[in-house]
């Protein structure tokens, strides 16, 4: 039976996950160039160009907020949640994605992981970065922020555990700092190995003290394994948890379309979702800038677009929820503004495009050969970015502009200062990102010694015909 | 390791075990149902919320079987090798869960308060809803099409999923590919809409999103925890034995572990959103299930429902080990009865008035033990019609070929 | 980590012999015949995790997973406490009409805390366990160890274990088919 081929089901043989013929040596050869070695690219430096100009932007941007208030954005007395917490919602949504393919799909031995996590842990850190930056600037006077903190203090205040926005706190810092601790402790072995590949002194010293004094012990690797196992179940639940939180923000409230209690669950897919799509986003054109298709194959596209299919399912699945219960419920304020308002009122555009990008545009996905298509895979993400923030725009406005009693509607729009600080953070997104991408290794090295080691072992014993083929232990051998 | 189709079948030892089970379930079901006939004539009013409770206990386990049946189609894994059999035996059973759901539509004005004219005409909510969604026929127009829609999902997982079994070629496995995906998207819908219709209706005054999903991640846990005990009861017999080794088992910890916390998740997130927001229309279906005796089965549902289970499979060593999980799923497995009965008894009741129905309890067992005797009868007889592990598989076998490149195999647990 | 004259026996400008070896599986192999001879104070190093080596090594007891579970509880409690004990005593305060111990708004800060207590503990018990950071180690000296972070695998078996003799482990590591046995100095 060991030499029977099949193909699963599938038209077309699935990529490996991992380029044939590859060696721990190659692996961390390849990686660790981009790092050391590597000249310049003028991509890479057009990139970060327009990256820092946005970075100013963003600077002048809130140099303008501190000095003038929040009243230069567009919030006013009934949509006192404009652009800022939209995007606030955005960004932390994208983070969601790296902490899922860094420990979910550890939990689940998903191999296709390995090449991606590092780069999307550090997408995670950097949107987690942006996301902070609206509720602090949406305080007006971000210099008093540790009020939220809880400590002892003069004016014998503590933050008020019954609010939503003080979960938010703690579940974003707390999300922020175990992301980073995560983050850290995968680079720990790979800084080892720039340590000992740097050619220069003053670099060796740099990465050799951010490495620990590293030395790949057996029994460290032992304690190392088990801690960043136990980070990855402390983190799955985690990140559901953050967005959940966020999603109170809106639920615990009495608005309607904001209290609902789908919110939690829809909440989560929705930012799983617009995640994995911000990595396709970044994954298509950086792998081929950097010479790294053989570790992120288009397999790896395949599965995250099929990630994309199953999330925007289950987006689409809140909508629906929501429309029906609206009906059933027989409450004329949700049934106003989700049979109404949101399809067929002011805003209506916004959600028409939203149900576009979410829901329609996603299920071309089905197809496997548009899932494989990296320029058409690419092209659907962005819809899906689109989509996404429009969804928050949707649910903070509409809902908002036109609550309870027609007499306190009014109506929202945004300034170029909402803009402006909006593409600002895209700037310091994109600026971390490009940085990160030249100073650390932006694949795990070490893991992807230990995927190079399972291949071979995978091989090894489809050859010795254990009774059993498989695709990819198929593909090594041949 | 393989399988030949002759190691895969019952052996003489197994089929005696089958062959007791099935006259236990005999007598389980002669017996039960007997009871819930009496029941019926004499005691309607709380014999058939009792019966709703464990109709809804059964056809939760065979409808989220179908669904884990194309769920493992989708993303595989080894844990299917000793659970897809059963999960295709318990979803053709749905076939037996639409007959006995006509005694439910029998006893309509009994089972359901908006059903009852007298309710109707009380509360403009609910006659509103009588009116269009909740209408009789209509509300048995709609079951009729779930039953439909599973019994074809059943048929064709079951019988391609077979024939796989007798062919060398990937023809019926791609066929289930292709079926998959939107077979899931399908079931998952009509379970959700089967729970708004068979349980969020018994309080015809409430509404709530997330009460499909919630009752979807409920069902799931229970097929999980009750083929997970069967499964081991027949871990002394091959092929049973070689087919649950301890890394699978480690694995089918780990998802009723998850599940465990999912349930929770589901459960938490509408309690405290209602909570927070304090609405009277809302927090009433909190009121009628926190009073009296109702609020220590809350207490104990957290209690025993999430923390016992959670913290008990947290350790490595319990998943690891038949010895732990088998206790463990059992208990999970009578907590998911308690949660059901919580969801489904105390419905449109008068919060500070109604009493804790006593009256019901005989009638849950009953009921639980007839349709469950009914059940078990055809599931043992589905299931040693055909070889109790899918031979040629891909999925099942990508999964032993990663097994065997990593030795995380274990031996047998029993 | 003793001192250097701490075993009076051997010489002390010796931390111990390292054999490099081009397989993971084949130091698995030489670990556990390693011990079966005898030698305890010994260190494999490796490139990546391999299965089996820590335990090739003789058995140790990973503290890690309990370190983990009790910052996560003390992480929960102090968070939960810290609520309870402002919300009810040092700053009651009656808002939208909830209990001063309104134990579900209480639940999301204590999950967090329990995570956060719980990632703290996994991450700084791995390193106090590990004895790191710890920038310079005597096997930073052996010839081409800079590629223990690359392709190489290597056991040293250092000078402090009992059995250890400069010429015999020698002789013992060489016959194991290592690529070459260097002497790592302090």
């Amino acid at each position: 039976m060991a030499e029977t081929p099949h193909d699963d089901g599938r038209r077309a043989p699935l990529p490996p996950v991992l380029a044939p013929g590859h060696t721990y040596g190659s692996v961390t050869a390849t990686i660790s160039d981009v790092v050391l070695a590597r000249a310049l690219d003028w991509r890479w430096a057009v990139g970060m160009g327009i990256a820092s100009s946005l970075l100013m932007l963003f600077g002048g941007a809130v140099a303008n907020l501190l000095f003038r208030g929040t009243g230069i954005w567009g919030i006013n007395t009934p949509v006192m949640w404009g652009w800022a917490i939209i995007n606030f919602v955005w960004w932390v949504g994208i983070g969601h994605a790296g902490t899922l393919i860094s420990a979910i799909l550890l939990l689940l031995k998903q191999q296709w992981r390995t090449s991606i996590n590092r780069f999307a842990e550090a997408m995670t850190l950097f949107a987690v970065a942006c996301a902070g930056m609206f509720p602090l600037l949406h305080m007006g006077r971000p210099w008093k922020f540790w009020w939220m903190m809880p400590y002892p203090n003069t004016m014998a205040l503590l933050p008020q555990w019954r609010s939503p926005l003080v979960w938010d706190v703690f579940a974003v810092s707390t999300y922020a700092t175990v992301s980073a601790l995560f983050w850290y402790v995968g680079l720990i072995p790979d800084l080892a190995t720039l340590r000992d590949r740097a050619k220069n002194k003053y670099i060796a010293m740099a990465y050799g003290s951010l490495a620990l004094g590293w030395r790949g012990s057996a029994r460290h690797w032992s304690r190392y394994k088990s801690a960043y196992m136990l980070l990855a179940a402390m983190s799955t639940p985690l990140v559901v948890s953050v967005h959940t939180v966020v999603s109170f923000d809106f639920a615990v409230s009495v608005i309607p379309g904001w209290h609902a209690t789908i919110f939690p669950p829809y909440f989560v897919a929705g930012a799983i979702f617009s995640g994995f799509a911000m990595v396709v986003t970044l994954m298509v054109p950086l792998r081929s800038w950097f010479g790294l298709k053989d570790f992120i194959t288009d397999r790896h596209l395949d599965n995250m677009a099929k990630i994309i299919l199953a999330t925007g399912m289950i987006v689409g699945y809140g909508y629906a929820m929501e429309f029906f219960i609206a009906w059933y419920s027989g409450n004329p304020y949700e049934e106003f503004l989700l049979l109404n308002a949101r399809p067929f009122g002011t805003y209506s555009n916004a959600y028409r495009m939203m149900v576009f990008c979410n829901v329609i545009i996603p299920q071309l996905l089905w197809i496997p050969a548009i899932r494989r298509n990296p320029i058409v895979l690419w092209v659907i993400s962005i819809f899906v970015n689109i989509g996404m923030w429009l969804e928050r725009y949707v649910i903070v406005i509409t809902s908002l502009s036109e609550d309870f009693l027609p007499s306190s509607w009014a109506p929202y729009s945004p300034t170029i200062w909402d803009v402006a600080t909006f593409l600002g953070t895209l700037g310091l997104f994109t600026f971390l990102l490009f940085a990160f991408i030249r100073v650390l290794p932006s694949i795990a090295i070490a893991e992807m010694r230990e995927l190079v080691h399972e291949k071979h072992h995978e091989a090894h014993a489809a050859h010795a015909g254990h009774g059993v083929d498989a695709a990819e232990a198929r593909e090594e051998n041949r | 390791m393989s399988f030949g189709t002759a190691d895969a079948l019952a052996g003489p030892d197994l089929n005696a075990r089958f062959d007791a089970i099935r006259s236990r379930a005999v007598l389980f079901a002669a017996v039960g149902l007997g009871a819930c006939l009496l029941g019926a004539l004499v005691f309607p009013a709380s014999f058939f919320p009792a019966y709703l409770t464990a109709f809804l206990f059964w056809t939760g386990i065979s409808v989220a079987s179908i669904g884990l049946c194309f769920l493992h189609r989708l993303v595989g894994g080894g844990w299917g090798l000793p659970l897809r059999r059963p999960f295709e035996a318990a979803g053709s059973m749905i076939v037996v869960l639409a007959v006995l759901f006509i005694p439910i539509l029998l006893g309509l004005p009994y089972t359901y308060p908006w059903a009852d004219r007298t309710v109707a005409e009380a509360d403009p909510l609910v006659a509103q809803k009588v009116k269009i969604f909740l209408e009789p026929s209509f509300f048995a127009t709609r079951a009729a099409i779930y039953f439909v829609i599973w019994a074809l999902g059943a048929f064709l997982v079951g019988s391609w999923s077979r024939q796989q079994d007798r062919r060398e070629d990937q023809a019926p496995s791609r066929r289930l590919t292709a079926l998959a995906g939107p077979a899931l998207v399908l079931t998952f819908l009509s379970t959700s809409f089967a729970a708004f219709d068979w349980a969020m209706s018994r309080d015809p005054d409430w509404y709530s999103t997330i009460y499909g999903a919630m009752f979807v991640v409920g069902a799931i846990l229970s097929t999980l925890a009750f083929l997970t005990v069967f499964t081991i009861q027949n871990a002394a017999y091959e092929p049973v034995k070689s087919a649950l080794t301890v890394g699978r088992l480690n694995d089918i910890g780990n998802l009723l572990l998850a599940f465990t916390m999912l349930w929770a998740y589901m459960s938490f997130s509408q309690f405290i959103i209602i909570w927070m927001g304090n609405l009277p229309e809302e927090v009433i279906w909190y009121l009628r299930r926190t009073q009296g005796v109702w609020g220590a089965v809350a207490l104990a549902l957290i209690a025993f429902g999430f923390f016992a289970p959670f913290l008990a499979l947290l350790q490595r060593e319990h998943k690891r080990n038949a010895g732990w999980v088998l206790p463990i799923a059992s208990w999970i497995l009578v907590m998911r009865v308690v949660d059901l009965s919580w969801l489904i008894l105390p419905g449109y009741s008068k919060p500070d008035e109604a009493g804790f129905p006593w009256g019901s309890l005989p009638w849950l067992l009953a009921a639980l033990a007839g349709i469950g005797g009914v059940w078990m009868i055809g599931f043992v007889g589905r299931l040693r019609s055909a070889p109790l592990i899918p031979l040629r598989d891909p999925r099942i076998l990508d999964a032993l070929a990663h097994e065997a490149a990593h030795q995380h195999n274990g031996g047998a647990v029993l | 980590m003793s001192g250097p004259h701490a075993h009076g026996q051997e010489a002390p400008e010796v931390y111990g012999l390292m054999a490099e070896f081009d397989d993971p599986d084949r130091l698995v192999e030489v670990t556990r015949g390693a011990y079966e001879r005898g030698f305890r104070q010994m260190e494999a190093y490796t490139p990546f995790p391999v299965e089996g080596l820590d335990h090739a090594l003789g058995y140790f007891r990973n503290k890690v997973p309990r370190t983990t579970f009790l910052g996560a509880v003390a992480g929960g409690l102090s968070g939960f406490l810290l609520q309870c004990w402002s919300a009810i005593y040092y700053y009651p305060h009656d808002i939208a009409g909830k209990p001063l111990y309104s134990w579900p708004a209480f639940i999301p800060i204590t999950f967090e805390t329990t995570v956060l207590g719980g990632a703290f503990a996994a991450v700084f018990g791995m390193l106090y366990f590990n004895g790191l950071p710890k920038l310079y180690h005597p096997v930073f000296n052996a010839p081409s160890f800079a590629l223990a972070s690359d392709d190489r695998f290597f056991l040293c078996i250092q000078s402090r274990d009992p059995l250890f003799d400069p010429e015999e482990t020698l002789a013992f590591l060489e016959t194991c088919g290592p690529r070459s046995v260097s002497v790592v100095p302090y």
